[in-house]
Formats: structure tokens, C-alpha cells, sequence
């Protein structure tokens, strides 16, 4: 009988720090990424106690300005791009695809103390004062005029820049050269392409950013021009390097939860997917065009206006292979059998608020009204909807369909459900009344506002502490079933997949005796049966 | 030559859990390929920024460029190619297994890279004499403040990119010095794993040798023709 | 406050913005459309299709694929209908033939400047004339803002270093709010102003209080003395400089073979970055006088060129130093 990874090898924090273990990393990367959610959590909380009132008077302009560079930043790259990839993503992995590990086992250790060092370094700029520059560092603001620590805070996301690349770099490798026998391309899981097409942007796009804030450290220290007008730069520069890595940066926070609710849909409509084939390449085709269209986010930037029209083409174009994967999932649920499990809520709440929020997408797109919604609230619920309606509902609605194959435990359903709820009511309230904020004008990053915006701006607030409930309660229960939960079979959802057929929950620590041969395509449920159907994967 | 590594684990980059050979080889080569690839878009990024605004200021960089010293430039590029000739031999040593060869050219390859760096740290010292250093000591007398601005952007460019550039040669070298004494220590014909660390640094090192082909005309031969 | 006063939609105060609006309603439409139509079939499947119901659930027989290309194609085919709508809005906004006023505006941490061609200046109010289409040319001081009218649905970044437009005809009287929507530091939100719409005779009453100061075009004469430009752009001057009069607008043959026009932009680099735009045949020995001049001075000196006529078209254009002699065989015929 052997050993799960959780215990085997030891317990104690040098078996943990100095694992090899994707399993055990997957769990380090969980610790690391739920502390920087508290931290921009904080952050969001008190904004939004701030913007109760007009006159905003919790905090001073100078600290608000700090609170929300520091959301931006530890949220974005300390939270969402690693999350799903590094939690799921390392622990799921090599599961699915039938290996013992990734292909650089050390690498991946080393990809996570890499990322903790960017993060101390950040919640160090944090500590000794923060940055006021938003999450864009914008110059010649960032570059020349602001007096915080900005240099600090550029090495921080520097640094963990070099984490996302090592593990794009390991998962790339890991799935063309280490899948088990008879495991071609088009027998993937989904969630296995979703992590490719993510990875590959991780590889490409992230250096670029790397070495864009490295130029703004560089600026700050010798006081040369090369973004500052004043000395023959130019500004725009900098936001065409920072947006050709960003805006693809989205999309390594959106792919990852496209896979996710592509493993739960079928699973819990026990039907196979409909459109495989075409869910997997518009997961590789988000993942190129992502590429062609930075433009989008600098319209009105005094970019020229024949890029501006190229940008909206693309941009449209894009949204496209989005579109075609929300139809897919909404295909499958049609003469399914559907269970309205946790994770299913999670991921029916993700379809509608990916889809809003990918709708008013477009009105960004459009050429004509970006001109008046850019930089005003209706960006920022549009981005919000996605991020935290769709990403961090995916992750939560994975964390909690794959708990028990990773901690060996089931959490309680009622609990579960409940929360879902009140993370979707409390996400509404908090983020639709932004789009009306938004077309009514109210502009970003404001500490304090004129009063007619203030009505919504109090829905929104109050939207917010109820999502904060929302969140904490998850948290709670996920913890306790921990010491208290009942202990989960090997596969207490019926699910098709070698993470659930093969592997023990929790897995032994080098996952499968035997290396499986596959000889089947996946998701093969049949919604007719009546009995719960085991996968049949041998 | 193809034995596993008799101390499986304790740096072996690759996983060990994957026994056969061919496969440990093929995953080293696509990793390494993978990550030149990063290293194109790190320096294109710099690439692109100095083209654009030598497209903006052509007539101060080429006057900038002008202060660069040509000759230890071309010399340095003679060095680097060579000690990629030198790298490329010990990869055909390592593919037949042979320690002492290999090992024999890693030597030479880091003495000509230690030679290259001797070098650009001398020019830079030169620089700083002329005054050229942004940040530090740039002044350019008897011009005004506008072409010295854009000068100054060159220069900025120029250390920047020869910086990283350089930052990269000094971390190869580690790697080929760290490699040189597993080579003096080890017995016998090297095993795959050696073989494969001594490819994937070769690999590197060629990458690093390429860039500077690509900065020698774009920061010394601006202007010419 | 009641649920009346609870606005939900910006007054529209320019026919731009009501086209905005209509554009922005159709997207509404669409949207709505395609979530409803989503939420129906979601609820309609689990509502149907859960797991203790007995409903039919022998596969459909259609051509997935004939669907999945639908189901591609036709977004596609709304997609560019948008796309076609909002480009050809966005690139609508300065209409031909018009000779739109030109008012500037400069922002700074953390106010907007304005200043107006006749010399007025203000700072956070801008005042215009209903009916009367304005085009602002705008540059900041320091770092990146964005000037903001909500009313008129209309947005620029205003960026250091070079000069951009924003152009609208306003068709509503009464205050607006000006707003600057590009984070620019402790004071961002602070930096609002008033767009003040005025029906003509209310414009004039406004014009005639207060004392006329001297035009942006006689500011920059008086700083052209002042800075010493005429020392060099005179005609017969010792350096061989070009000449300014008739210069703003025409074609420039630029020394590296390039052609530009001669606008604000122009000559607002001319002046601050003089070797971007050496002039054919001459030489690039202009200094530069970035640092010198604030950018309302080098706007002062934009008008002041814009305002030199070329010497045969106005004898009695503005002197510009030294009369020039060629000038005065022109005025004395040939006997």
C-alpha cells in the first residue's frame, strides 16, 4: 500500500521545501497565492470603503493611489496569472497526460522560491511606502515624476516574471515529450490544451514585459530619456511594450479556466463535449491572436488612428474562438444529465459572467465608444467580470471538483453550494452597477468623486463586503475538511480522466504504478445511463 | 557514453524518473530551444527600441556611434566566433564520448570568453574616460543640450544592450567553468547526462555569439554606407 | 435622493454623443440578446435535463459541424457590422470643409489650461460657442493625462512632447464636466473642469467682460524678440536660417529626403527638437530650447508663425526685424 504524496518522505519543511514533488510544489504555489489574495483583498476592501462617500475620506489621495497600484499588482502577478496554472495546472499536469512529473522537476522548485522572492520584494516596496503608479506604469509618470518605489516594486515583478517563463517552459516540454502511449493530441483533456495554449504565451510573452520594467528601473536610476519626452524619448513606447505583453497576459489569466470548466461541464452533465476538436483550437487560436492586438487598450493614446482600426478588426476577431467555446459548453448541457454540485455552480456562474463580461468586451472594441468608455469604470467592471466573475470562479470551481483527488477529503456540499451563491449575488451587486458608472462618465482611479455617482458607487460597496463573505467561507470549510471531512474514494464523481481512474486520492508520490496506455478519447459519459459509470481507460 | 548517470538526482536537470535515454536527450534539446526563444524576445525588445529611434535621430547616432572604438569591437567578434568554433568542437567530443577533448575545448572556449569580456570592460573603461557614461559622467562639450540629449540615448542603449549582453557571457561562463571542473573530476568517457549538459551550454553559447553579431553593426556600423 | 434623481445615462451634448449613444444602445441589444438567448438554454437544460428527470435523452442527430460553423460565421458577420459602425464614427468626428475654432489646452499637475487665439486664459473652464465646431490642440507639461467630456462622449490623452486634437460641435447649452481620465498622480481626481456651451450672444456678453489682452500671436511676436529667435530667422540675418512667413501649412523638403507637413506639431519640434526636422539645405546648427520655454510660450510662438503671411501675399504683415529688401524692389515697379 503506498504512501500518499502528502506524507510520504516526511513531514517535515525541509521534505516540503526541497520536494521534487509537482504534487508538492502544486501546494506550496496554493500557501503562496492565497496570501497574496489576502493582501489585495485588503487592498480592494478598503477601496471600496473609500468610495462609499464622494469625498472619500477613509483614506488620503496619496495612500488610495498606493491601494490601488497595490491590487493591481499583487492580484494580476501574484495571484491570477500563477493560480490556476501553478495550483492546478503542476499538481494536474503530468496526472492527465500519464507521467510520473513534469519534464524539469527541479526547475518547477525552483520556478516557485523564484516566484516567492518577486513577491517579498514586492510586499517589500509595499512596506516601506508602495508605489502609486496603477499596475500600467505608465511614463513619464512611473519613470520621472513619482516619488515611490517604483524601481523596487519593477524588480519584484521582475523577478517573478522568471517564474511564469520556467514554468511555461516546463509544461511545454512536459506535454510533447511525456505523454503516456496512445495519448495523441486529440485525446487530451481539454484542461491539458487549455495549459499548453497558456504556457505558450508565458514562453513568448513574458520577457517582453521583463525587460520593459527593467528599462523603466533603469530610467528611474540614471535619469536617461528613453521613455521622457523632455529628452528625446517617447512615452508611447512604453505603452506599446507593455501592452503587447499584457494584453496576452489576459489571456494567460482566462485559458486556464477555460480548461477548467471544459473537465467540469462534462463531468457534471454527464455528457461528453460537444466541439472538442473545436474548443481545442480556439484555445491555441486565443492564444495567437491575443498577440495582434495590444493597440485595443490605446485608442484615444494618440496612437494613430489607421492602428487604432487595424486593433478594433483584430480585436472583434478575437473575441470570436471565446464565443465559440461558450456555445460549446451550452451545447453540452443540452439532453445531458446535470447535477448541480459545487463545482457545476461554479462553473454555470463562469459562462454567464465570462459572457458579460466578454460582450462588453466588445463595446470596448468598438472604436467609437472606447473614445468615451476608456479609463472609466465600464473598463473596469468589463475586466472584473472576466477576472474575478470568470477566473476566480473557475479556480474555486476547481479547487473544489479536484479537492478530493488532491487532499484525499470531501468538503461539506451544502457549504459549497451556499457560498457559490453568495459569491455570485455579491460579485453582481458589486460590479454591474460599474458599467452604468462607467457610461455615466465616472473615470478610474479616483480617491473621491462628484456626487451624482455616488448611489451606485454605495451598491457597489456593499456588493463588495458581501463577496468578501462569499470568499472567507470557502476558506473556512476547505480548511476544516481538512482534519474533519470524510475521506474521498479514488474517484467520488465518476469522472473520466487518468487523475481520477488510475491515481489514488490522494496520489502516491510518483502517481501511477505503471505507466497507463491510453486507447480512448475523453469525456466518455453517457447522460442515458442511469448507474454512475466508471471512465474506460485502461 | 549512453549510462545513466551513476548519481541520478542530485543536479540532474532532467527527470529522473524517465529512464530512457533517447527521450532524456530530446526533452534537455526542447527545453533549451525553448528558452533561446525566450531570450529572442528579451533582446528584441532592445532591438526594436534602438531601431526606432535610430529612425528618429539618425544623424546623432551616427555621430555617437562614432565614438565607439571599431577595432576593439571587430577584434572582440573574432574572439566570440572563435570560441564558438572552440564550443562546438567540445559538443563533438562530448558525442563521442571523449572527456578530455571536450573538456580541453570547454577550456578554450571560456579563456576566449574571458578574453571578450577583458576586452568590452576595457572599452567601457574608455568610455567612461570620454565622458560618455549616462548616468554616471555623459557630457558631450560644445554641443548643445538637444543633440546631447539624443547622443546620450545612444549611449544609454548602447551599455544598456552590451550590459545584458555581457551579463549573459558571465553567467555561460559559470555554467562552462562549473562544467570544466565535472569534466577534470569525473573518470571515464562522459555519461548521456554530461553529454547533454555540455549540447544544451554549447547551444547557449551560440545564442549569446549570435546576438552579438547582430549589436556589432546596429551599435559600431551605424552610419556606415 | 429618489429614484429619479438616480441618473443612469450622461446628457448628450453634440450630435457625435447621440450617435455614440445609438451605437452603444445597438450593442446593448446585441448583448442582451445573445444573454438571454444563453440563459434560456442554460435554464431550459437544467430545468429539462437534471439528473432525476426522464427526458428523452437520445442524441440529436445535426451536423455538428454545419452548427459549429454557424455558430462561427454569424457572430463573425455582427462582429464586423459593429466594427464597420464604430470606425466609421470614430473616424467621422472632424467634419470636411469645416474650419473648426482652435482653442488650446495644456495640461499640467493637476489643471487644465486654456488658452484662447485672442490671448484669454483660464484654467478648469472652457468656453464655447453653441452651434460653433472647435478643434483643441492639446499637449501636457509634465506627465500623461486625458481630457474627458463625458456630455460629448469624447476622450484624448494628452501626452508630453507632442500635440494632439480633439474635436467636437457642441449642440447643448449648459455646464459640463471636464474630467482628466489618465491617472496622473495625488491630485487625478481633482484635475475636473467645466466645458461651459454659450449661445452666441451669451459668448459675446462673456468676450466683452473683462480686459482684451494681447492675442497668443502677439505673445509669441514678443517672446520671437524676447528669446532671440529674430537674431537668426530675419531676412539678411549673418546665419542662414529659413524663413517663417507663409511656412505654416506648406510641404517641407526635410534634409534626410522626407516630406512634412509644417503644422503645430511642427513647429513646436522645430523649436524644442530641432534636429528631428533639419530643413533641406541647411544646416543643423539650430539650438535647442527645451527647458527655456514653458509649452503655453511655445504655443504663444506656434500662433505667431501660423501668423506670418507669406511677403508677397500681405505687405503689411507683422515686421519681422529688418524690413526685407527683396520686399521693397517688389513694391517699386519696374519703370
Amino acid at each position: 500500500m503506498n504512501e500518499s504524496y502528502l506524507t510520504a518522505g516526511g513531514n517535515g519543511f525541509r521534505s516540503w521545501l526541497l520536494t521534487r514533488d509537482h504534487k508538492r510544489i502544486a501546494i506550496l504555489y496554493l500557501i503562496s497565492i492565497s496570501v497574496f489574495f489576502m493582501f489585495g483583498g485588503a487592498a480592494a476592501s478598503m477601496m471600496r470603503a473609500q468610495l462609499a462617500t464622494p469625498k472619500g475620506d477613509v483614506v488620503t489621495s496619496e495612500v488610495y493611489n498606493r491601494l490601488f497600484t497595490l491590487h493591481g499588482v499583487i492580484m494580476v502577478w501574484f495571484f491570477l496569472i500563477p493560480s490556476i496554472v501553478t495550483v492546478l495546472g503542476n499538481f494536474l499536469l503530468p496526472l492527465m497526460i500519464g507521467a510520473k512529473d513534469l519534464a524539469f522537476p527541479r526547475l518547477n522548485l525552483a520556478s516557485w522560491y523564484i516566484f516567492v522572492l518577486g513577491g517579498l520584494l514586492a510586499l517589500y516596496a509595499i512596506l516601506l511606502g508602495g508605489v502609486d503608479t496603477g499596475w500600467t506604469f505608465y511614463t513619464p509618470y512611473s519613470s520621472t515624476y513619482s516619488n515611490s518605489y517604483v524601481i523596487l516594486m519593477a524588480m519584484g515583478v521582475f523577478i517573478a516574471g522568471f517564474s511564469s517563463i520556467f514554468t511555461g517552459l516546463n509544461f511545454v516540454v512536459t506535454t510533447h515529450k511525456m505523454r503516456a502511449p496512445g495519448l495523441h493530441w486529440f485525446r487530451l483533456p481539454l484542461f491539458v490544451w487549455a495549459l499548453y495554449s497558456t504556457s505558450v504565451i508565458l514562453v513568448l510573452a513574458t520577457p517582453v514585459l521583463a525587460i520593459t520594467l527593467a528599462l523603466v528601473a533603469l530610467e528611474r536610476l540614471m535619469g536617461v530619456g528613453v521613455f521622457d519626452p523632455k529628452l528625446g524619448g517617447d512615452p508611447l513606447l512604453f505603452q506599446h511594450l507593455f501592452w503587447f505583453y499584457s494584453h496576452p497576459a489576459v489571456y494567460i489569466m482566462i485559458l486556464p479556466g477555460f480548461g477548467v470548466i471544459s473537465e467540469i461541464i462534462p463531468c457534471f452533465a454527464r455528457k461528453q463535449i460537444f466541439g472538442y476538436h473545436f474548443i481545442a483550437f480556439a484555445s491555441i487560436s486565443i492564444a495567437v491572436l491575443g498577440f495582434v492586438v495590444w493597440g485595443h487598450h490605446m485608442f484615444v493614446s494618440s496612437q494613430s488612428l489607421y492602428a487604432g482600426v487595424v486593433f478594433s478588426f483584430l480585436s472583434f476577431i478575437v473575441a470570436v474562438p471565446s464565443a465559440i467555446k461558450v456555445f460549446n459548453w451550452t451545447a453540452t448541457l443540452y439532453k445531458g444529465r446535470i447535477e448541480l454540485a459545487t463545482p457545476m455552480l461554479y462553473a454555470l456562474g463562469f459562462i454567464g459572467l465570462f459572457t458579460i463580461g466578454g460582450l462588453t468586451g466588445l463595446f470596448l472594441a468598438t472604436l467609437a465608444v472606447d473614445v468615451h468608455l476608456h479609463d472609466t469604470y465600464f473598463v473596469i467592471a468589463h475586466f472584473h467580470y472576466i477576472m474575478v466573475g470568470g477566473m476566480v470562479m473557475a479556480y474555486i470551481g476547481g479547487m473544489h471538483f479536484w479537492w478530493p483527488k488532491i487532499t484525499g477529503r470531501m468538503y461539506p456540499e451544502i457549504w459549497g453550494q451556499l457560498s457559490a451563491l453568495i459569491i455570485f449575488v455579491g460579485f453582481n451587486l458589486t460590479f454591474f452597477p460599474q458599467f452604468i458608472l462607467g457610461y455615466m462618465g465616472m473615470p478610474r482611479r479616483y480617491h473621491a468623486y462628484p456626487e451624482q455617482f455616488q448611489f451606485l458607487n454605495v451598491l457597489s460597496s456593499a456588493g463588495a463586503s458581501i463577496l468578501g463573505v462569499g470568499y472567507l467561507l470557502p476558506i473556512c470549510y476547505l480548511s476544516w475538511s481538512l482534519v474533519r471531512g470524510p475521506k474521498a474514494s479514488r474517484n467520488p464523481w465518476n469522472a473520466t480522466g487518468l487523475e481520477w481512474t488510475l491515481a489514488d486520492s490522494p496520489p502516491t508520490v510518483h502517481n501511477f504504478d505503471e505507466i497507463p496506455v491510453v486507447d480512448c478519447e475523453p469525456y466518455l459519459y453517457d447522460p442515458a445511463e442511469l448507474a454512475n459509470v466508471k471512465g474506460d481507460i485502461t | 557514453m549512453t549510462e545513466h548517470d551513476p548519481q541520478p538526482g542530485r543536479l540532474d536537470p532532467v527527470a529522473e524518473h524517465l529512464a530512457d535515454p533517447g527521450q532524456r536527450l530530446d526533452i534537455a534539446r526542447l527545453g533549451v530551444w525553448l528558452f533561446l526563444s525566450t531570450e529572442v524576445l528579451f533582446f528584441g525588445v532592445l532591438f526594436v527600441g534602438f531601431t526606432l529611434y535610430r529612425r528618429s535621430y539618425p544623424a546623432e547616432f551616427v555621430a555617437a556611434s562614432g565614438h565607439l572604438n571599431l577595432w576593439l569591437g571587430g577584434f572582440n567578434t573574432l574572439v566570440l566566433l572563435t570560441s564558438s568554433l572552440f564550443v562546438a568542437l567540445a559538443v563533438l567530443g562530448a558525442d563521442h564520448g571523449d572527456r578530455r577533448s571536450s573538456t580541453r575545448y570547454l577550456m578554450a572556449t571560456l579563456t576566449l570568453g574571458l578574453v571578450f569580456l577583458a576586452i568590452k570592460a576595457f572599452e567601457w573603461h574608455q568610455e567612461y574616460q570620454e565622458h560618455l557614461v549616462p548616468g554616471l559622467n555623459f557630457n558631450l562639450p560644445d554641443t548643445d543640450a538637444g543633440w546631447a540629449a539624443h547622443e546620450q540615448l545612444f549611449f544609454c542603449l548602447y551599455f544598456i544592450m552590451t550590459g545584458v549582453h555581457a551579463f549573459h557571457m558571465v553567467a555561460g561562463s559559470g555554467v562552462l567553468a562549473w562544467l570544466i571542473l565535472r569534466g577534470w573530476r569525473g573518470r571515464g568517457p562522459l555519461s548521456q547526462t554530461e553529454s547533454i549538459r555540455i549540447e544544451s551550454t554549447a547551444l547557449y553559447w551560440h545564442f549569446v555569439d549570435i546576438v552579438w553579431v547582430f549589436l556589432l553593426p546596429l551599435l559600431y556600423l551605424t552610419g556606415f554606407g | 435622493m429618489t429614484l429619479a434623481q438616480i441618473p443612469l445615462f450622461p446628457v448628450s451634448a453634440s450630435e457625435h454623443a447621440t450617435q455614440v449613444d445609438y451605437l452603444f444602445l445597438g450593442l446593448m441589444a446585441v448583448s442582451a440578446g445573445v444573454v438571454l438567448l444563453l440563459t434560456f438554454l442554460i435554464l431550459f437544460s437544467i430545468m429539462r435535463y437534471h439528473a432525476g428527470s426522464a427526458a428523452d435523452r437520445t442524441p440529436p442527430r445535426i451536423n455538428t459541424r454545419r452548427l459549429e460553423i454557424t455558430w462561427t460565421v454569424l457572430p463573425m458577420i455582427i462582429f464586423t457590422g459593429i466594427f464597420a459602425w464604430g470606425t466609421s464614427l470614430f473616424l467621422d468626428r472632424e467634419k470636411p470643409g469645416e474650419t473648426p475654432k482652435e482653442i488650446y489646452v495644456i495640461g499640467r499637475q493637476w489643471m487644465w489650461e486654456i488658452r484662447y487665439p485672442d490671448g484669454r486664459r483660464e484654467h478648469d473652464r472652457l468656453h464655447v460657442t453653441l452651434g460653433e465646431p472647435v478643434r483643441l490642440i492639446m499637449t501636457s507639461e509634465d506627465v500623461i493625462h486625458s481630457f474627458f467630456v463625458p456630455a460629448l462622449r469624447v476622450k484624448q490623452d494628452v501626452v508630453p512632447g507632442r500635440y494632439v486634437t480633439l474635436s467636437f460641435t457642441p449642440n447643448r447649452c449648459g455646464e459640463y464636466p471636464i474630467y482628466c481620465a489618465q491617472y496622473c498622480g495625488t491630485a487625478h481626481a481633482e484635475m475636473v473642469g467645466v466645458l461651459d456651451i454659450m449661445t452666441p450672444v451669451d459668448y459675446a456678453a462673456w468676450l466683452a467682460g473683462g480686459v482684451p489682452p494681447d492675442s497668443l500671436a502677439a505673445q509669441g511676436r514678443a517672446l520671437f524678440a524676447e528669446k532671440g529667435c529674430a537674431g537668426c530667422h530675419t531676412p539678411g540675418a549673418a546665419v542662414h536660417a529659413p524663413r517663417l512667413e507663409g511656412l505654416f501649412g506648406k510641404q517641407v523638403p526635410l534634409a534626410d529626403g522626407r516630406f512634412v507637413t509644417a503644422d503645430a506639431q511642427y513647429i513646436h519640434d522645430c523649436i524644442l527638437l530641432p534636429h528631428r526636422n533639419v530643413p533641406a539645405g541647411y544646416e543643423p546648427i539650430m539650438p535647442s530650447y527645451q527647458g527655456q520655454l514653458r509649452e503655453t510660450e511655445v504655443i504663444a510662438l506656434v500662433e505667431y508663425v501660423k501668423s506670418l503671411r507669406p511677403p508677397a501675399a500681405d505687405m503689411r504683415g507683422p515686421e519681422v526685424g529688418r524690413p526685407d529688401p527683396e520686399m521693397k524692389q517688389k513694391e517699386t515697379p519696374a519703370p
